[in-house]
């Protein structure tokens, strides 16, 4: 009565939404700390950075619904539809969470002095 | 003699034979008098957790009754700026450290056992060590106070004000170096917990039949795993400011004081839903059953805990928003901060939506839960208006805030806790806390509480700042504050009572209890002994006591698995962690002095440190490791390979690799290390952006030979690791080889560091330089940190090896320290491509 599922891919697809909701925070919220020091035109860099990692993360959160987690292999529906509806929720809220930060960029300029 | 059959669809016969159940009350016996101090049975040890929690929470409520009397009137002298700078400091760093986090893990270890329907948590000596390091150095912490050395600094510790110019005593080493062990103890029983929830459940139990309070409890612990070391590394690198001059944090040297609010904040944010995550778990298993029906919107409440777990890592600099950071920046965190408060909203819903669908009892329990519910809903509101830029600047270290986070922290956490503590007292007690003396603690508390802090909204808003030890004398905020003052002693009036209440009526004891006085549809409602339940189940739903009648009375007759003791030892059922399939019988340790004696001495090492006391620190520290092994020396047993289970189901009692326990606990345990190190990576990065100029040219580092080498040093360490996990020697072969590479494997490692270490002298490194080199020697210092467990878990294997100990079955020890070894070697990598690649990048 061992199992055969691997259980460390099956807990990272589950969590999907969330890490790349995670990605996508730390990629932008380091992109203005490096593009203020070095970029000739740091609002047009950090807009580009900011359009093309929410596009990329908004892309990968279809993860769940392309590939449905497994939750292991002994057939236990109940415990497979669980990890499924929890990840596609996950990716739900956290497509919510990228896009609400990424708003910000489309209204405020890089690397301003939040005192304007 | 009656014939015994096995009632219909159960693996056992009832009734059971003679002698069964009298041999596992013998080996699952606590030790009498004051032995008890040995034992590390998940009921006592929870037990005095949970106790000497509670006491820290009442040391820390008369600290907050002293400032709240200076606090009473403008002007006052009932207290020195200085005793207040303390009392404001331990007030906040106790509630915090010693009573908050430590009490949540403390009802994981009390409760889930039986709620999972394990025999014990997986590592009880663990368990048992994180108590006894937490109550010593807890109670050593907190007797500062009473010879002038508590800190003075607050509980969030900012640089330059703890540094040694304005901080020269060692009131903020003792917080440094205290704080930080006791944290470690933190991380022991995150280990234990998320082991325990993921391979200790019934079978069965998958993951959409875990009660709710396990998932709160396995998200609250990997989200210690994550936090925790950014705070670790923080106060590492504030000791070695203050100790070595190494200046992280002075800017004259390229430092930078807001990097420790970076560190401190992306542990102390998280750290509010490391408290509330686990309350609002206790809620989820309450309302159920007082409304008597199953919880509403199961799925998308564990959905909603664990976006809550990691949305929560974005919102530190929330704390930072008057610190000059980039408009855009803190607009990211502003967003985050607003999007947690959707999942937070979910789980309110879900709460009301289950009362809704139920009839609820109004009993004690139920009282804190719609006071938790309304409290903790203001505290949300007010959150989202501070994580508004414009408004968190006219609100920012003002009263409206501490007003603020008093309601999120006593709504969120404190509340739920007494209704658990009302709710679960029956399940360990032979009488149950009284009805009516609950009531008067909760009117007392809930007014007492609103009393206190509604004002301090208004007091801030007006513009009194927090962090004073007094006011001058002005009408807007004089009398807000005396009423303050009268409600703190209302709140703490509350809490006299319930002392009153448990004295009179807590008499917890091994058998006897009340039981299921609520009842409740989940496991640890069943008849308990010290051993759990006397056989254990298969789990077919969330509340196995509603859907399945005849449950208790066959557990109990011992119809399910494991009614005895398959191997004469404490055992329980390891299962896979997703499906819940039975995968071995892990037999476990009974009391014993190692972990009580390693967690005095552990304690003593940093104590001792932090007075300076180097020699005895070292003899201790000595000790200490001398416990440590003798503690491991039998913690892999001879492997059995097959043992019944009943219902004619055998399974090994031995596991290595990744079907062992301790495997899943060296990963959690990696986790650690890797988020300790990533945090220094951050940090490092984070000085460069401050300071470039005092990074140097790529001719000022070392020359390339010396990075190379070390690489390739570590490469053949990494190959020998391999040589070792795989070429293990059968129980007759030649040692010879194994040993061989094990022996010069860990000495590469070593070597790899010591060239690295001598190619940075070379270049003349001083790390109280300035900030690069102090960041250089960190991560050496890291580097040594990784390094020394891998050549004393080499050498213990090596021991064991000679000793017949390990062969090619019984070999956990091996594939636990190639783990750690590969892992030391990775970070060796890491850090050399950073000390030396980043450099070239940025030229």
């Amino acid at each position: 009565m061992t199992s055969g599922a691997r259980p460390f891919g099956e807990f990272v697809a589950c969590l999907s939404g969330p890490l790349i909701w995670a990605a996508h925070f730390f990629v932008v919220y380091g992109a203005e700390s490096v593009v203020c020091i070095g970029a000739t035109s740091p609002a047009g860099a950090m807009r580009l950075t900011v359009f093309a990692a929410t596009a990329i993360a908004l892309v990968a959160m279809a993860a769940p619904y392309v590939r449905p987690v497994r939750g292991g292999r002994s057939g236990a529906p109940e415990a497979q539809r669980f990890l499924s509806s929890v990840a596609r929720w996950l990716a739900i809220l956290s497509a919510a969470a990228i896009i609400a930060v990424a708003a910000a960029a489309v209204r405020l300029t890089a690397c301003a002095s939040p005192a304007g | 003699m009656t014939a015994s059959t096995a009632p219909t669809g159960l693996p056992n016969s009832a009734p059971r034979p003679a002698g069964e159940l009298e041999d596992l009350k013998r080996i699952w016996a606590s030790p009498k008098g004051w032995r008890i101090v040995s034992d590390v049975n998940n009921t006592v040890i929870g037990g005095f957790y949970v106790g000497t929690a509670l006491l820290f929470f009442v040391l820390a409520g008369i600290l907050a009754l002293l400032m709240r009397l200076q606090l009473a009137v403008p002007s006052n002298t009932f207290l020195s700026q200085e005793t207040y700078n303390q009392i404001f400091t331990m007030h906040g760093t106790v509630m915090m450290f010693l009573f908050a986090v430590p009490v949540v893990e403390a009802m994981g270890i009390l409760l889930l056992p039986q709620m999972l329907g394990a025999r014990d948590q997986p590592f009880p000596r663990l368990g048992a060590f994180a108590f006894w390091a937490y109550f010593v150095g807890g109670i050593v912490f907190f007797g500062t106070l009473f010879f002038d050395l508590a800190p003075n600094g607050g509980w969030f510790m900012y640089p330059p004000l703890t540094s040694t110019q304005f901080s020269p005593g060692v009131g903020a080493d003792f917080w440094l170096l205290g704080i930080g062990f006791i944290e470690i103890s933190a991380i022991a029983g995150a280990i234990e917990i998320i082991v325990g929830v993921l391979r200790t459940r019934a079978p069965g139990m998958t993951l959409d039949k875990l009660p709710m309070f396990a998932w709160t409890m396995l998200i609250f612990a990997g989200m210690i795993v994550f936090a925790f070391p950014a705070v670790i590394l923080a106060t590492m690198l504030l000791e070695l400011e203050r100790a070595f001059g190494w200046p992280f944090f002075v800017a004259a040297k390229g430092g930078d004081p807001l990097l420790w609010q970076h560190l401190f904040w992306f542990f102390g944010h998280p750290e509010v839903y490391i408290i509330f995550l686990p309350a609002a778990g206790m809620v989820s298993m309450i309302v159920p059953a007082m409304a008597r029906a199953p919880l509403v919107a199961y799925n998308l409440i564990v959905v909603a805990l664990i976006a809550t777990g990691f949305f929560s890592f974005g919102l530190w600099v929330h704390h930072m928003f008057t610190t000059g950071i980039p408009a855009l920046s803190l607009s990211f965190f502003s967003a985050a901060s607003m999007a947690v408060s959707l999942p937070s909203g979910i789980q309110v819903f879900a709460w009301i939506a289950t009362i809704a669908s139920g009839r609820m009892t109004f009993s004690t329990p139920s009282l804190f839960v719609l006071g938790f519910l309304f409290i903790f809903t203001l505290g949300g509101l007010t959150g989202v208006m501070v994580a508004m830029v414009p408004f968190d600047w006219q609100a920012h270290d003002t009263y409206f805030v501490v007003a603020h986070l008093h309601y999120v922290l006593v709504g969120g956490m404190v509340f739920p806790l007494f209704a658990a503590i009302y709710y679960w007292t029956p399940a360990f007690s032979r009488r149950a806390l009284s009805e009516r003396l609950g009531r008067w603690t909760f009117a007392l508390m809930f007014i007492g509480f609103n009393v206190t802090f509604f004002p301090m909204h208004m007091a801030g808003l007006g513009g009194m700042p927090r962090r004073v030890y007094t006011y001058p004398d002005l009408p807007g905020w004089n009398l807000l504050n005396l009423i303050s003052t009268v409600g703190a002693f209302m709140f703490a009036a509350g809490v006299m009572v319930f002392l009153v209440d448990l004295v009179r009526n807590f008499r917890p004891g091994q058998s006897g209890h009340i039981g299921n006085l609520w009842r409740a549809g989940s496991l640890e409602w069943m008849p308990a002994h010290p051993f759990g339940m006397r056989s254990i189940p298969v789990v077919a739903s969330r509340d196995p006591l509603w859907d399945e009648p005849g449950l208790e009375k066959a557990v109990e007759a011992g119809c399910w698995y494991l009614p005895g003791s398959a191997t004469g030892r404490r055992e329980t059922i390891v299962t896979s962690p997703i499906e819940a399939l039975p995968q071995y019988v892990l037999r476990l340790p009974g009391p014993g002095w190692p972990p009580f004696f390693a967690a005095i001495f552990t304690s003593a090492f940093f104590l001792l440190l932090t007075v300076k006391a180097v020699t005895l620190a070292a003899l201790c520290g000595a000790a200490a490791l001398v416990m440590f092994v003798w503690w491991m020396w039998g913690a892999d047993p001879k492997p059995v390979m097959k043992v019944d289970i009943g219902g004619g189901i055998t399974l090994p009692a031995y596991a290595s690799g990744p079907l062992s326990h301790s495997w899943w606990a060296m990963v959690v345990l990696l986790l650690v290390t890797g988020s300790l190190y990533l945090a220094y990576v951050f940090s490092y990065l984070y000085l460069w952006v401050v300071s470039p100029q005092v990074w140097p040219a790529p001719d000022s580092l070392p020359p390339a030979l010396w990075p190379f080498a070390s690489a390739l040093l570590l490469l053949v360490s990494g190959g020998a690791a391999n040589v070792v996990s795989r070429k293990v020697p059968t129980q007759n072969g030649s040692r010879t080889g194994f040993s061989a590479a094990a022996g010069l494997g860990i000495l590469a490692l070593l070597a790899a560091l010591f060239v690295e270490l001598w190619g940075h002298l070379s270049t003349g490194l001083d790390p109280a330089s300035n900030a690069h080199a102090a960041m250089v020697a960190m991560g050496l210092f890291l580097q040594l940190q990784i390094i020394t467990p891998v050549a004393v878990v080499g050498c213990f294997m090596l021991a064991k090896l000679f000793t017949g100990h390990i062969d090619t079955r019984r070999r956990a020890v091996i594939d636990n320290l190639t783990l750690l070894w590969l892992y030391a070697v990775g970070q060796g990598l890491a850090g050399l491509l950073l000390l030396h690649g980043f450099p070239w990048v940025i030229a």
